[in-house]
């Protein structure tokens, strides 16, 4: 019974967001602010339709209930319970599922925290976000439906979870990307909403501006998460393959970070408006475009996802649904936009239309590279065209190091003019930078490398002027400021992790045998002993390797149900440095093939993210946002009673 | 004209000139890169250039594996289903998935002798995933 | 103007992944082999070494497995096949180029699902069946004819999802009934 009622439930979810859809719409059009008040209501019965109906079926995943065939085909009773848990996520239909319930979260979020908003531009926000999650709903329902039951019933044990996902990465990856993607459909909701309203203003982009953030840092932890997983559980030591599937992620992240700096201007200095209008479509749009692109199979991935033609059409219909709807509505009712502004030497509102710029370039740069065997295919009539990670650098790249300059600058840099003398205390911090920059390459090789040393030069520019101008301010800090600079300075402490690690790592494959020594880097590795160790679900061939008094274990596991190998690398985690011992196959005489590997600063790397979108987080929360929140209250409040 | 209009002009057209170039090279530097996909009959009826990085990819014929006993190399053959196969040495570690009688894609030179020598060997994902490179010559799957 | 160029951008894009999606199937070429009847042969049986042909296999829809000792994936392949073979599913088998002493424990030693098997010790049945990689297996309908062929082990899942579907309607039973 509990899959037919988890089943019911989200139907019941559809029927409510149908309901929100046009309550929402018809209460900002026809002026009954009642109707908005029960759009409130609906979104909240539709988040907990999900939510019971999500529960369910995690309920029947936890229970072994084989006789519903996702659960199925994507678990097994010797699986540990948190597995079983986020099997749930594990492959298209219920991950699809995730998504429509975080959807309904948004949507609930938004309209238990937008008292503030006229009842106009409420209900809109709600119709638009109700809309989406019914076309989101009718795709899950119709083409992926994980409630089904698998006819015949046959007794199983399950055909287990993809040997690769069972880890915490995936436990936690999947659902923080969603929260991202998802999420930025709030600032595509309240761009729609401006453009219906026809108030695109800076109140609208101080509303959208928390709701983004929040959307950004989780989509940031969302990737970071994703990098690390991949990091540990591949077991190679790669943690960042320009594989179609992250610049599926990455490309949306682009054009967020490029939106909230365009809010700001937009919030500030009531400038960039159609600009930031049009980027908010475009976030939302990318995310979809990611979906469709990953789980349609039309590029070539090393991500292993079902594909399945059907569903590729559908979700390709919805890309072109709301490109197409929200596009030309921004077309029609934008164009009467004008905004003023004067760039008079460096002002801030430069460096930020540069920060816009340089982002919507790299996005530009990436979405081609990833796009172009598509168009090559189609073109030639079914030719096959990749393009490797080098050629991804060498354009990103460049343009990044151009933005860490511009962003350098920022703290010293005010609105409208900048007083050029502003600027020598921060030259003196490049010079002092480049100079570091200089001497890292030798510390690490003993050879002089100018492009570690722009890198590296760059980032810590960044870090200086921005320490600078927080000591500076530190008795007047608001927590937005606090996060501004925080989020700045956690790009830097990336764009050094990716530099050192990208230009300083030590790898080798070998050849070895029990017993054998080997010398990697500055270190001696030993291959002490070779066993075979039992987990729940697969067997593993378990090497120890002693470095120092180090014991590295890698593991190569054998999943019994799927028949599925994967390479748990032994990791000995460093601030400064990570090592890492991948056991690849056995090569006959007793030989196996074993990668060495030492990456400097590789944690750096997720390090910095982190701190971003805690900063991203921090800046939510910021009085400013809160006080304003209670005044406009009252405000609509009042207006609301006017109108009535 | 007034200066400040002219100075919007300037950063207007900055903007333009400073993008435009950066796209026309990227452009320029993918159109220099891209590494072309070929199936075993072409790697076998010549198609393929010879000394250019390319990518092939086939199923890895049952039996055909030969290790070094030195070092990490490896021989193996790739085989479309018609009677076309070629041999590709690589030296390294082997994709986890990369299976007799299994699908694999190699990236790397071909010379003269039709000898693909392999920079990167890719296994497909997991047992219900086929690279769509190779869908085209598995009909059963 | 320029407002509508995104729109543009994205039509044009939307048309490409339509486009795109019309490829995915990529046209799955048949098998030469496919709706052709098993090409003859005269070979040993595993167990008997009585030669066997054509005339001897089943007259019933069956599954024709090749396997050998030596193949790592056929081993986790086994135990699918012994539930086929409780299914009351008939397996042939094709010992491809093993050693039969070796095949004879693997079978007493795991157990033999198959009803009948024959050995191809130097592979020359294995190149007119299309036997480029071991395991593989064959449905094979009443009247002998090849209908479909499977490469790689089979899983439980492919089992269930695809292959017993395609067998059962081979035997003229719909999969509900």
């Amino acid at each position: 019974m509990i899959p037919e009622l988890a089943h019911f439930l989200c139907v019941m979810g559809f029927t409510c967001g149908a309901a929100l859809a046009i309550t929402g719409f018809f209460g900002a059009k026809q002026s009954q602010p009642a109707w908005v008040r029960a759009a409130k209501q609906i979104a909240i019965a539709q988040f907990l339709c999900l939510l019971c109906s999500f529960v369910l079926l995690d309920i029947a995943f936890l229970r072994d209930d084989f006789t519903v065939q996702y659960v199925a085909d994507n678990s097994n009773t010797l699986l540990p319970w948190y597995y079983k848990a986020s099997a749930m996520w594990g492959d298209h239909e219920g991950s699809f599922l995730l998504w429509t319930l975080v959807m309904a979260g948004w949507t609930g979020a938004v309209a238990l925290r937008s008292e503030s908003l006229s009842y106009e531009m409420r209900g809109y926000v709600l119709s638009v976000l109700g809309l989406l999650n019914v076309a989101f709903l009718l795709f899950l329902l119709s083409a992926s439906n994980p409630f089904l039951r698998a006819f015949p019933l046959e007794a199983t044990v399950g055909s287990d979870l993809n040997a690769i996902l069972q880890d915490f990465g995936h436990l936690v990856h999947p659902p923080f990307l969603y929260f991202g993607y998802v999420g930025f459909s709030v600032a595509f909701a309240y761009a729609v909403a401006a453009l219906l309203t026809g108030r695109i203003d800076a109140a609208w982009a101080r509303w959208s501006r928390p709701w983004t953030n929040t959307a950004w840092a989780l989509l940031t932890v969302g990737i970071a998460l994703g990098s690390w997983w991949a990091y540990y559980e591949l077991g190679w030591g790669g943690w960042w393959f320009w594989d179609p599937v992250e610049n599926a992620s990455f490309m949306p992240w682009l054009a967020g970070t490029a939106l909230i700096h365009s809010l700001a201007v937009t919030e500030k200095r009531g400038a960039f408006k159609s600009w930031t209008v049009l980027l908010a479509l475009l976030t939302f749009t990318l995310c979809l475009v990611g979906a469709f692109l990953v789980r349609s199979g039309v590029l070539t991935s090393v991500h292993a996802f079902a594909i399945d033609p059907e569903r590729g059409m559908y979700l390709a219909t919805i890309v072109a649904l709301v490109a197409c709807l929200s596009l030309s509505l921004y077309a029609f009712r934008v164009g009467r936009l004008r905004s003023r502004i004067a760039y008079r030497g460096i002002s801030r509102e430069l460096l930020l239309l540069a920060n816009n710029v340089l982002l919507t370039l790299a996005l530009a740069v990436i979405f081609l590279y990833t796009l172009y065997p598509l168009f090559y295919e189609w073109f030639t009539d079914g030719g096959r065209v990749s393009l490797g990670p080098p050629y991804f650098n060498r354009a990103f790249v460049p343009l990044m190091m151009i933005l860490a300059g511009c962003l350098a600058l920022v703290p010293v840099s005010r609105w409208k003019r900048t007083p050029l003398q502003l600027f020598r205390p921060s030259l003196y911090m490049l010079g002092g930078a480049l100079l570091v920059g200089l001497v890292v390459p030798l510390m690490y090789s003993g050879a002089l490398h100018i492009g570690v040393t722009i890198c590296v030069a760059a980032a810590l520019w960044i870090l200086s002027t921005h320490l600078a101008d927080l000591y500076r301010s530190r008795s007047s800090l608001t927590l937005s400021f606090l996060g501004m600079s925080i989020a700045h300075m956690g790009f830097a402490i990336t764009v050094i992790g990716v530099t050192i690690t990208s230009g300083f790592s030590v790898s080798q494959d070998l050849r070895l045998t029990v017993g054998d020594e080997v010398r990697v880097g500055d270190r001696t590795y030993v291959f002490e002993d070779l066993r075979i160790v039992n987990g729940p679900n697969y067997v593993a061939h378990q090497a120890q390797f002693a470095v120092g008094d180090i014991r590295l274990l890698p593991e190569r596991r054998q999943y019994t149900t799927r028949n599925t190998v994967t390479t748990e690398a032994g990791i000995r985690p460093g601030f400064t440095n990570d090592l890492l011992v991948s056991l690849g196959e056995p090569v006959g005489e007793g030989a196996w093939a074993v990668r060495i590997q030492e990456k400097p600063l590789i944690r750096w790397v997720w390090l910095g993210a982190f701190l971003a979108a805690i900063a991203g987080l921090l800046a939510v929360l910021d009085v400013r946002y809160r006080r304003l929140r209670l005044r406009e209250t009252r405000s609509a409040r009042e207006s609301e009673v006017g109108v009535r | 004209m007034n200066r400040v209009r002219k100075r919007r002009l300037g950063v207007a057209l900055f903007v333009f000139l400073g993008s435009s170039t950066t796209l026309a090279l990227a452009f320029y530097a993918m159109q220099q890169n891209l590494e072309f996909f070929y199936l075993p009959d072409r790697v076998v009826s010549g198609e393929a250039p010879i000394g250019k990085t390319i990518r092939a990819g086939g199923m890895v014929v049952a039996g055909s594996i030969r290790r070094s006993n030195e070092d990490l190399s490896v021989r193996f053959e790739l085989s479309d289903m018609a009677g076309s196969s070629f041999s590709v040495v690589y030296e390294g570690l082997l994709p986890n998935l990369f299976v007799e009688g299994q699908g694999a894609i190699v990236s790397g030179t071909l010379d003269e002798s039709g000898l693909f020598y392999a920079d990167q060997v890719l296994a497909k994902h997991d047992e219900n995933y086929m690279p769509p490179e190779l869908a085209d010559l598995h009909p059963a799957e | 103007m320029a407002l509508w160029l995104p729109l543009v951008a994205f039509v044009g894009l939307c048309i490409v992944f339509f486009a795109s999606l019309e490829f995915s199937p990529r046209g799955e070429l048949p098998s030469p082999l496919i709706d052709r009847p098993v090409p003859t042969f005269s070979l040993p049986d595993l167990q008997t070494a009585t030669v066997r042909t054509p005339e001897d296999l089943p007259e019933e829809a069956f599954l024709l497995n090749v396997w050998a000792t030596w193949c790592f994936p056929c081993r986790d392949e086994h135990p699918v096949l012994m539930a086929i073979a409780e299914e009351g599913i008939v397996i042939v088998g094709l010992n491809y180029k093993d050693e039969d002493s070796k095949a004879i424990d693997w079978l007493n030693s795991i157990g033999d699902p198959y009803q009948l098997n024959l050995v191809d010790r130097e592979g020359d049945f294995g190149v007119n069946l299309g036997v480029y990689g071991v395991p593989a297996t064959y449905l094979i309908d009443a009247e002998r004819t090849i209908r479909y062929k499977h490469i790689g082990p089979i899983s439980s899942v492919q089992w269930r999802q695809k292959l017993k579907p395609i067998f059962r309607s081979l035997q003229g039973l719909d999969d509900h009934a």
